[in-house]
């Protein structure tokens, strides 16, 4: 059980580093952007396309499961943390199947969707010429299935009581999921 | 069940899920997935799922999200901040209550860099508490001001809340910015205001420092805020006088934090990474909510449930003053359970029909629903900046000791708070200027 | 007002319900226009039917499409140029808008007018790879709509070629771009709702749009200078009322001609509403103190030029990039048929007249036993 969730988490640590490389892509990209606009008068052509298409859909859902490994994900405990915390516990455990439906579906639905965008090799304008962005849409699938993989197992963990062996370590003592708003 | 049943039912479903703790984004999915599919069949659903979360992720307004997290995270991790507050202490000596006050003014500043206030919080937190608790400050007073303080973060641009807000509304973000300006600043004078006050009535509560301060020495601190200020007049300078729009300025900003951090000698790979890492945990977190949210107009809007309720709320009265006078109850009710993002994307599908039917400002409006969206994270018993703070302190005080010293916070905030719904102008005179 | 409408939609039995989605906001051109369509519709129905107007409430441009095919709404405002992959045909002559230039005066005026006339005629008739890239998107073509000509509208006097040099531009369209570089300027993409900010700031120096969205994205006000005639062409790749195909089948014959005769309203509406504007608006800017200049004949003149020949690139382009075999033909073809439109709408006086004349020309004759199904 415990080789299954170090494992996951060294998949998400991967996934991870992609998505992290498009945010500082992101910043990059648009920085040249307005320096060869200022500077130069030429703007890097795609620059909006790229960013808009490839590190936002990079940076939205390549995360998911990171996010959920490390509890990032925002939710109300108000009234759930008035229980005992023997229901507290049960709750929780079921709520993850669903969260694991819809990651489940989703998955599912974005690769039908990006299927059909590579079948037409869709693509966006950009200036004079049209950008690719139906690879945009495979990281979708990729993003929710992982992020779907990673529900089931803290589920799995849930009914069998082991040790669930994800890094679920935050950095800092302080780094509540909502450091941030 | 009527189609106006049947949305009514799914907003009752989602607020039983919230209840349960299931994540707010998931929650909105779910009931947004299903609510399709009974109104309108499978089809429709399925279609909803394959084209909202692509369409809504892929935006470029949006990008500026990413990166004003990342700007804010850098100039901690980097350090960035920490001067500011230190210069404040230094030249604030010899005031009753000063160390407190520089707590507020340090937040202001951090403010202009970092576009979330549970961000601002936790920053000010580490930096200034601590100080306090060495000047033996009441720890009410010391971790009220900065739960409270951290609440400018939101007003000053940038702001992640007026971002996604102008996205929703389609309005100026510029134009939310200027307004946020002006109430981030009379935030921070009504605080600085109520700090004086309540060490005039009980000077215990901030015992004054003796220590006398050389003008070397605050000169000199004054020199250790270069780096956060140039990265400031970096990015308002830049984006005044055209070099690059709002959107871009996210990115620009945390590129020249790098650069700044790197040249004071205080940004490592290890620091870069973290704030990386949290940048990628706040965005997905962000974005799975406004999927949801995006979701669930569609089927408020499919159901007429959007529309049922609005008309409701304004049928009742024809004055707008109680409808606005209701709209402010209902989000501050909301805002004392509800995640504030969360809880922006949730009710703006049926609160914007009903401000552009009243022909009122939307920039107005944006800025009204930042300062209420702010207070709601110092209202107990969910208030985010209580809990930072809370975890940065540990177990110097309780969670309700906090509350307690963010009561006389609140009290300012309503004062401004009536005051902007009485005098638009005050809101509205920065963005209008130019015109 | 919903309650109302269900308890009164179930007395009718047959009465059926379509979600029209538009990615305009509520209050503006657009809208008036679809809500014009749906009086209509109900009218020409006698009740039967019913379109219902989402303006910006379901789906925005970028999920129309999409959103059209798996039945979101019944009935969508589609942008094609959003969408090169998936509506080539299409979106060729849309491009090629830029031949209103290379045509004699008598098109002034009335460029929105004509085009939308010899869409409507060609893709009805004439092209039946359009009417494939519908159907394969599931969505049945039912009238097209097109705006008035794009202009130069700065924050500066640009009225010729020395003064466009190293200018920056926001457009939107490749041929606008091609053009922007062409003579000398620097073409920047950014989203229609960054332009006011930008042109306010300078980050760009002119906003290359049709005059009457200076008004409906608020650029007015940062605009100092406007010159007419350039770059010229219009926006035309619009679907503005594509039926998803299933809901397309599932109406009787009678339904389907009532929206064939209401599918009119639009494509006359929308560009007789914005050459009217058009003439509106230009007299607000010089009432701002802002200026309004025609273009230096030189550029005009080169501008032409590069407009005769970009139809040539636009050809080879379509081909290369999406596999559009048959431009040449299809633009050759198109021609005499915009000449023919140009002088049926020279007399047209009203949005109705000019809707009749669509519906004498062309709806009239699609067969809507057989079209689409
Ligand atoms: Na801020
Ligand atoms: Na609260």
């Amino acid at each position: 059980m415990q080789a299954i969730g170090r494992l996951l988490s060294r998949l998400i640590d991967s996934v991870t580093v992609i998505a992290g490389l498009a945010i500082a892509f992101m910043m990059l990209h648009i920085t040249l952007d307005v320096v060869a606009r200022n500077a130069f008068n030429y703007p890097l052509p795609g620059t909006i396309t790229i960013v808009s298409y490839y590190y936002m859909a990079i940076a939205a859902f390549m995360p998911l499961a990171f996010a959920e490994q490390k509890s990032a994900h925002i939710s109300v405990e108000v009234l759930t943390e008035r229980l005992p915390p023997l229901v507290q516990k049960h709750l929780a455990g079921w709520m993850l199947l669903l969260s694991a439906a819809v990651f489940g579906l989703m998955a599912v639905r974005s690769w039908q969707e990006a299927m059909g965008k590579y079948g037409i090799k869709a693509s966006v304008v950009q200036g004079e010429d049209s950008l690719a962005v139906w690879p945009t849409y495979f990281f979708l699938p990729v993003g929710c299935l992982l992020m779907f993989v990673v529900v089931l197992y803290k589920f799995v963990v849930y009914l069998t009581g082991q040790t669930s062996g994800l890094d679920s370590e935050r950095k800092r003592a302080d780094s509540t999921p909502a450091e941030t708003l | 069940m009527t189609d106006v049943q049947v949305g009514l039912t799914g907003i009752g479903l989602l607020l039983v899920l919230i209840g349960l703790r299931v994540p707010i984004g998931v929650s909105m999915i779910t009931v947004s997935f299903t609510g399709l599919w009974y109104l309108m069949g499978w089809n429709v659903a399925w279609g909803a799922l394959g084209v909202i979360p692509y369409q809504f992720s892929t935006n470029w307004v949006l990008s500026s999200v990413p990166m004003f997290l990342l700007l804010g995270f850098i100039c901690y991790h980097a350090q960035l901040t920490e001067g500011l507050f230190r210069a404040a202490r230094l030249w604030l000596a010899g005031i009753p209550g000063g160390l407190a006050i520089a707590g507020v003014l340090g937040c202001a500043g951090f403010s202009s860099v970092c576009g979330s206030s549970v961000a601002c919080s936790a920053a000010m937190g580490r930096i200034a508490v601590p100080e306090m608790m060495k000047q033996r400050y009441s720890a009410e007073l010391a971790t009220g001001t900065v739960a409270a303080g951290g609440t400018i973060g939101a007003l000053i641009p940038p702001s992640i809340i007026m971002i996604l807000y102008g996205i929703i509304a389609q309005t100026s973000i510029t134009e939310l910015f200027l307004g946020g300006v002006t109430i981030g600043l009379l935030t921070m004078v009504g605080y600085i205001a109520v700090i004086v006050v309540r060490v005039k009535l009980n000077p215990a509560l901030a015992p004054s420092v003796s220590e006398q301060v050389a003008t070397a020495d605050k000169l000199k601190a004054l020199k250790e805020i270069w780096p956060i200020v140039l990265v400031m007049v970096g990015i308002f300078g830049g984006l005044f006088s055209g070099f690059f729009t709002p959107t871009e300025a996210g990115a620009i900003g945390a590129f020249l934090a790098c650069v700044v951090a790197f040249v004071a000698g205080s940004l490592s790979w290890q620091r870069f990474k973290h704030a990386i890492l949290e940048t990628l945990l706040t965005t997905t977190a962000l974005l799975i909510i406004g999927i949801g949210a995006s979701l669930l107009q569609r089927f408020l809007a499919l159901s007429g449930a959007g529309e049922y309720v609005s008309d409701l709320i304004i049928g009742q009265s024809a004055d707008m003053f109680w409808v606005l006078l209701g709209i402010v109850l209902i989000y501050l009710l909301l805002g004392l359970f509800l995640e504030p993002i969360g809880c922006m994307l949730l009710t703006l599908p049926i609160v914007l029909p009903i401000i552009s039917s009243a022909d009122l400002s939307l920039v107005w409006f944006g800025v009204v629903l930042t300062k209420l969206l702010e207070i709601s994270m110092i209202t107990p018993p969910v208030g985010m900046n209580v809990f930072v703070i809370k975890g940065v302190v540990g177990n110097l005080i309780s969670t309700t000791g906090i509350f307690k010293g963010v009561v006389w916070f609140i009290v300012a905030d309503f004062v401004l708070l009536a005051l902007m719904m009485f005098f638009p102008d005050l809101v509205l005179f920065l963005p209008n200027w130019g015109k | 007002a919903v309650v109302g409408a269900l308890l009164l939609g179930a007395g009718v039995a047959e009465a059926r319900d379509l979600r029209y989605a538009m990615g305009f906001p509520s209050g503006s051109d657009s809208d008036k226009a679809g809500q014009a369509y749906a009086a209509a519709v109900k009218d020409l129905s006698k009740g039967d039917l019913k379109v219902r107007v989402y303006p910006l409430s379901l789906l925005n441009f970028a999920e129309t499409s999409a959103g059209l095919r798996d039945g979101m709404a019944d009935m969508g405002y589609l942008l094609a140029p959003y969408f090169p992959a998936e509506y080539p045909h299409f979106n060729l002559l849309a491009e090629s808008s830029m031949q209103l230039l290379t045509m004699d005066e008598r098109v002034r005026g009335r460029e929105g007018m004509a085009y939308v006339g010899a869409l409507s005629e060609f893709v009805f008739t004439k092209c039946p790879e359009c009417q494939a890239e519908f159907a394969q998107q599931n969505q049945v073509f039912t009238g097209p709509a097109a705006s008035s000509p794009y202009y130069l509208n700065c924050n500066k006097p640009v009225r010729n070629e020395q003064e466009l040099k190293g200018k920056r531009l926001r457009v939107a369209g490749s041929h606008w771009s091609r053009w922007a570089r062409a003579m000398g300027a620097q073409p920047v993409t950014m989203s229609s709702n960054e332009a006011l900010e930008a042109l306010k700031q300078g980050v760009v120096d002119c906003v290359v749009v049709s005059i009457p969205e200076l008004t409906n994205l608020g650029l007015i006000e940062a605009v100092s200078d406007v010159t007419v005639d350039v770059p010229g062409g219009i926006f035309a790749g619009t679907g503005v009322t594509q039926v998803n195909s299933k809901v397309w089948k599932g109406l009787s014959t009678e339904q389907r001609q009532v929206l064939l005769r209401a599918g009119t309203v639009m494509p006359a509406y929308i560009p007789f509403v914005y050459h009217q504007r058009e003439k509106e608006i230009l007299e607000q800017v010089r009432q701002r103190g802002g200026k309004v200049h025609e273009a230096d004949p030189a550029l005009l003149q080169k501008t032409r030029d590069f407009a005769r020949q970009d139809m040539q690139t636009i050809v080879e382009y379509f081909a290369k990039t999406h596999g559009v075999q048959r431009g040449d033909e299809m633009l050759a073809q198109f021609r005499p048929v915009l000449e023919k439109w140009v002088l049926l709408v020279q007399d047209v006086g009203s949005r109705e007249e000019l809707a009749e004349v669509y519906w004498n020309e062309v709806f009239s004759k699609v067969d809507a036993g057989s079209y689409g199904l």
